[in-house]
């Protein structure tokens, strides 16, 4: 999912790197404020770990295989904003050494696979974690968290390609939202069990998790807005005038070919909503809304079946 | 095991290796934006790009063969991505796609593998990358090859035990096994730390590089930019 140069217009890139820097600025202040110095090298550390992490691979529905990501297990573990600046530089060194990710689409990339794992996916964690006393209520927050953030993170990639008149919304939004419903599992899954063996083994390790007070209560409204919005603006991506696509007319490039699976896969739509955007956004809703009822009673099968086994 | 050495050429010494630092990765900047705002169907101008880029590459000593199989690298992803949009927008799209992240890739590995990594982090810091996230940066360096043997290690074990299934039974015990490295990792940061403040450490990391700027690589910086504009302005425009 690492945006590389290229496939990001300057208005995108430009605009996700400005945010980035932004949060990453808000997470260097608030790191330096409670500064512990100790934090720097177990920082580090720390991110050797999360690149050595994602090297793994685990299998997702038909053949395609995925990677841990790893911003919500960081934010778990360390905070968030001390998982920011950890996710920040995996990223930097993946774009500068690895060839993962581009230098103009860092902040992007920083943005979808980081932050919102990192902050949005702590406070999702922390919203789920206040309703419940149990650890089990801690491994479920974990598992929400984890797997929205990948989804959002997918979501977010299929919007900025989008707005840049790379790929089509209608079609780029839900095929990306659909395929990380899945490989967000995976995420959800294996981060639930780092978090749970932590738990049992060295409790202090798991961010916060002596001082109940800690975890807010009020970020329900944040990450519903973040996702209304979301739902509210994917038709008028695809609205916003089309630069490429004008050079292409201009040149007489446009692919002849392209058109009939166009209209083959054009209509992300209900049927009896006279208004194309809105039953777009009416469709994406209610999957979205089936998707979550389905990751959600998964979860909590796979939670109870271990807590049997390792019961009896 | 076997690593894909960061800086395997790194210490090389061709004109471009002894560029100062900063210079270069301003260089780079410099020459992936004018990359990526270039009109995507002025392809005189990509090609004057890649000549520019290669005329860089001949003159660092860089094997032609590395540069060239590390650039390939992205080819999988960006191929993957453009074919898919290929079945929704004009071949126009794909192509600029395809080259613009191509070339940006070219440029980023020749600095990377002309520039040991600590020289590198220090030119950052010199460019106000907050020194947190530099500290952050050379940890991380220093100990992501050992992590990562370890993880690759943890892994054959696991295959081998398991008959390489990764069912959800296995993806508990891929939990446990990376929650015990983890708990590894973070009590050899604490020790690291402690060992550091016993030896004096306070918050301060010292001993970073520190550069003199020399006409040669203003002249090299002269160059880069007019190149760019020139590639920018003409070529675009005929």
């Amino acid at each position: 999912m690492h945006l590389p140069d290229g496939f990001l217009d300057a208005k995108t890139w430009a605009t996700m790197d400005v945010a980035s820097a932004g949060v990453i600025a808000y997470a260097v202040k608030k790191t330096s404020e409670k500064f512990e110095d100790k934090q720097v090298p177990v920082m580090g550390v720390v991110a050797a770990f999360v690149f050595a992490a994602q090297m793994l691979n685990f299998p997702v529905l038909g053949g395609t295989s995925g990677h841990l990501v790893g911003a919500v297990l960081a934010a778990v573990l360390l905070g968030p904003w001390a998982a920011t600046l950890v996710m920040t530089s995996v990223f930097i060194i993946q774009a500068l050494f690895f060839q993962d990710g581009g230098i103009m689409a860092l902040g992007a990339n920083i943005f979808n696979m980081g932050i919102i794992g990192t902050v949005a996916g702590y406070y999702i964690f922390s919203y789920v974690r206040s309703h419940f006393d149990s650890d089990k209520g801690l491994l479920f927050g974990v598992f929400v968290a984890s797997w929205i953030s990948v989804v959002l993170a997918a979501v977010f990639t299929a919007l900025e390609l989008a707005f840049s008149g790379t790929s089509p919304t209608k079609v780029v939004v839900p095929a990306m939202a659909t395929v990380h419903v899945f490989i967000g599992l995976g995420e959800a899954i294996i981060t639930t069990a780092i978090v749970s063996f932590i738990l049992k083994v060295r409790r202090d390790l798991v961010y916060g998790v002596s001082e109940q007070t800690k975890y807010e209560k009020r970020a329900l409204p944040v990450v519903v807005a973040i996702i209304v919005m979301l739902i509210l603006l994917s038709p008028f991506a695809s609205s916003f005038p089309d630069g490429l696509e004008k050079a292409a007319e201009v040149h007489s490039f446009a692919g002849k070919a392209s058109i009939v699976l166009k209209t083959a896969m054009a209509d992300y739509a209900l049927p009896g909503v006279a208004n194309a955007s809105l039953s777009t956004i009416i469709a994406g809703a209610i999957g979205a809304v089936l998707v979550f009822a389905l990751a959600f009673t998964a979860g909590r099968s796979i939670m109870f079946k271990r807590k049997r086994r390792s019961a009896s | 095991m076997h690593h894909n050495y960061l800086d395997r050429f790194a210490s090389l010494g061709s004109p471009i290796h002894r560029l100062d630092p900063r210079i270069k990765v301003i260089s780079l900047f410099a020459f992936v934006l004018t990359v990526v705002i270039t009109p995507a169907t002025s392809f005189y101008a990509f090609f004057a790009y890649f000549c520019l880029i290669m005329a860089i590459v001949f003159l660092s000593d860089l094997p032609l063969s590395f540069v060239f199989k590390r650039s390939l690298v992205i080819i999988p992803f960006s191929l993957m991505v453009g074919l898919f949009n290929l079945f929704f927008k004009p071949p126009i799209v794909f192509i600029n796609m395809m080259v613009k992240s191509w070339l940006s890739v070219l440029a980023i590995v020749t600095l990377s593998s002309t520039t040991p990594f600590n020289v590198l982090l220090s030119a950052l810091e010199a460019l106000k990358v907050p020194h947190i996230i530099i500290d952050i940066l050379s940890f991380m360096y220093r100990y992501v090859f050992t992590l990562i043997d370890r993880v690759m290690k943890m892994e054959r074990a696991r295959v081998s035990r398991s008959y390489g299934r990764l069912g959800l039974k296995q993806m508990s015990a891929v939990g446990n096994m990376l929650g015990s490295l983890f708990i590894n990792t973070y009590e050899r940061g604490e020790r690291i730390y402690m060992a550091m403040v016993s030896r004096g450490f306070d918050g301060q990391v010292l001993g970073r590089t520190h550069f003199v700027l020399t006409v040669y690589d203003a002249v090299f910086l002269g160059y880069m930019v007019t190149a760019l504009l020139l590639i920018r302005i003409m070529v675009v425009r005929w």
